[in-house]
């Protein structure tokens, strides 16, 4: 039985290859050859698939990687304090995980599976060190960085002044966008993370979610049945986010 | 000899009032009232049941049997263009059952839901933060009133009321961010230990937060020992004319220009609509007739349970509708 478990993980392990991960052409070696994607490869650890609840790393661990997810998804939880935990981030397949910890050498928030996730490690020296002979990858490394102060100069904005109907609606925006982008369909997705998560989040009590969910609902934006969420009305979705100003 | 008393106001007299007001078909504004605090204040005279840890489902039922009877006579096509919630404490309402009540409302009533629609909520700056603000938001509220009485430690040691400036602030900036139209911030005067220098201090505090309006009552009843309220009233009206502030009734002031503006335009409206009010010892005005449900939990509780509304008293007026006389804890937010 145990030898099953680790044959199957060792196949596991062998067919998780840039070469022919599907997410290659949104992940770091995306501008890569194909001999240079090897060289990439090489620096990567794969790691037996995290259960969901399972922490990637804790606050205030050392940071020595980053980390690509393949499949699943993962929440950052920042404490500072006495005060509550702050929930500072999802990460989808594709994105990168932990490019916050390099300049301070600790990772600022822990990182925790919100169902059974798999991740390509990426050593942070060994991939800075791969970076200066592969300019291709240097660039993909800064735009990734570039994007996410991007993400979070969009969250600062939403958290400084959006309602809660332009909260939520730009929640569903973002998700169906980064959907798209995987090449699965924007319409119609799988929340991984709890209403409470996505409150904590938005700046919005859990009560405050569900009832803006409803709304929604009423008015034909989106349907939602548990965790299955279908984007009637995309566009108008987009537009409620974007609205300057109050109702 | 056996002096016959004159009939009194009641549930039947305020019924074919209600049935009669169709007749103008004015929109409505009503007022719950939500009569339970954590403690009872010695400063106020609303009757309130003083030991409350929330605000009771039983309550809620009860407010919703009223909602029933009152509408019954009514025009269903006639909006409720203006809310009200006020206490004790609203704020002692859990999240999920504000958006309850909200929509017992809503099932009701025809509740506006433009811009022009007055939606307010009484708030204790200790049961609130900024979740709640945001919650409101999406209930349609848009007007606020922040119950703070004094911000000088000694007199709010003595009320009982521990509300330090890091609580109301955020709360402020969140209410401004979210564009309520007006956030009001409720004092009063008469206070234990309240000398005229912590007014001024409590004053000038308030004016820097600089919220659109702010809104003077006096203590009721007077507190033995407080400093004399008209001496206060004074010396507060030359303050807050120094501050930007203009009264545009007695008691309520607001900051000159827009949010003057907007507080007389929210006066006018609410003065060419009809009131229902709603709980204990809530207070209706209607063309021909003014009418107050009973003042005891008890007694409301009784005329509801058995199918009744609880007025308790009222008359009947023979001239045409005016604002009601001027009171700060009466009128609008």
């Amino acid at each position: 039985m145990a030898d099953t478990a680790a044959g199957r993980r060792r196949s596991l392990l062998n067919e998780t290859r840039c070469r022919t991960c599907s997410l290659s052409s949104l992940c770091l070696p995306l501008a890569l050859e194909l001999e240079d994607m090897d060289q990439f490869d090489a620096i990567i650890r794969r790691r037996a698939p995290l259960k969901k609840g399972e922490s990637l790393f804790r606050q205030g661990s050392p940071f020595t990687s980053v980390y690509a997810v393949r499949s699943g998804s993962l929440k950052q939880v920042t404490s500072e304090g006495s005060g509550a935990d702050q929930l500072t981030n999802f990460y989808l397949p594709s994105e990168l995980v932990g490019l916050d910890g390099i300049d301070e050498t600790t990772y600022p928030g822990s990182v925790i599976a919100l169902e059974t996730t798999t991740v390509c490690e990426i050593p942070f020296d060994r991939l800075d060190a791969l970076s200066e002979r592969l300019p291709e990858l240097r660039n993909q490394l800064y735009r990734s960085m570039s994007k996410e102060m991007r993400d979070d100069r969009r969250m600062m904005r939403l958290l400084s002044r959006k309602t809660a109907d332009q909260r939520l609606a730009t929640f569903f925006a973002s998700l169906s966008d980064r959907f798209r982008r995987r090449g699965y369909s924007p319409y119609s997705f799988r929340l991984s993370m709890s209403r409470a998560d996505i409150g904590n989040y938005l700046g919005l009590a859990v009560e405050t979610v569900s009832r803006i969910l409803s709304r929604f609902q009423q008015q034909g934006l989106v349907a939602v049945s548990g965790r299955e969420v279908n984007i009637l009305d995309l566009d108008a979705l987009v537009e409620l986010a974007e609205e300057e100003g109050c109702r | 000899m056996p002096v016959r008393a004159p009939r009194r106001f009641g549930a039947d007299d305020f019924e074919t009032a209600l049935a009669a007001s169709n007749a103008v078909g004015r929109p409505l504004s009503v007022r719950l009232a939500l009569p339970f605090c954590r403690q009872a204040c010695r400063h106020c005279a609303r009757p309130v049941a003083g030991d409350a840890t929330g605000i009771p489902e039983a309550y809620l039922t009860r407010l919703d049997r009223e909602m029933v009877l009152v509408r019954r006579p009514l025009d269903p096509a006639r909006r409720v263009q203006a809310l009200h919630w006020g206490g004790g404490t609203p704020s002692l309402l859990r999240l999920d059952q504000m958006s309850d009540l909200i929509d017992r409302l809503a099932a009701r009533f025809s509740l506006e839901s433009g811009p022009s629609r007055d939606f307010a909520i009484e708030l204790d700056p200790r049961e609130a933060d900024v979740l709640t603000l945001r919650h409101l938001e999406a209930l349609g509220f848009n007007r606020l009133r922040l119950t703070v009485l004094d911000l000088t430690p000694r007199v709010q040691a003595a009320v009982g009321r521990p509300c330090p400036r890091p609580l109301i602030e955020p709360l402020l900036d969140e209410a401004d961010r979210l564009g309520f139209r007006s956030l009001a911030v409720e004092l009063a005067l008469g206070l234990p230990h309240q000398s005229g220098e912590r007014l001024a201090d409590t004053l000038s505090q308030v004016a820097a937060m600089a919220p659109p309006r702010i809104l003077l009552h006096r203590a009721s009843p007077p507190v033995a020992g407080a400093p004399d309220a008209d001496d206060l009233e004074a010396r507060a009206e030359r303050l807050l004319a120094e501050a930007g502030y203009a009264a545009w009734r007695p008691g309520h002031y607001a900051r000159r220009g827009p949010a003057l503006d907007d507080a007389r335009a929210q006066a006018d409206r609410e003065a060419r609509r009809d009131r229902l009010g709603l709980g204990v010892g809530a207070h209706s005005r209607l063309p021909d007739a003014e009418a107050r449900n009973a003042t005891t939990l008890a007694d409301y509780a009784a005329a509801l349970d058995a199918g009744r509304l609880a007025t308790a008293s009222g008359q009947w007026r023979s001239r045409p509708v005016d604002p009601p006389p001027h009171r700060a804890d009466g009128g609008i937010t």
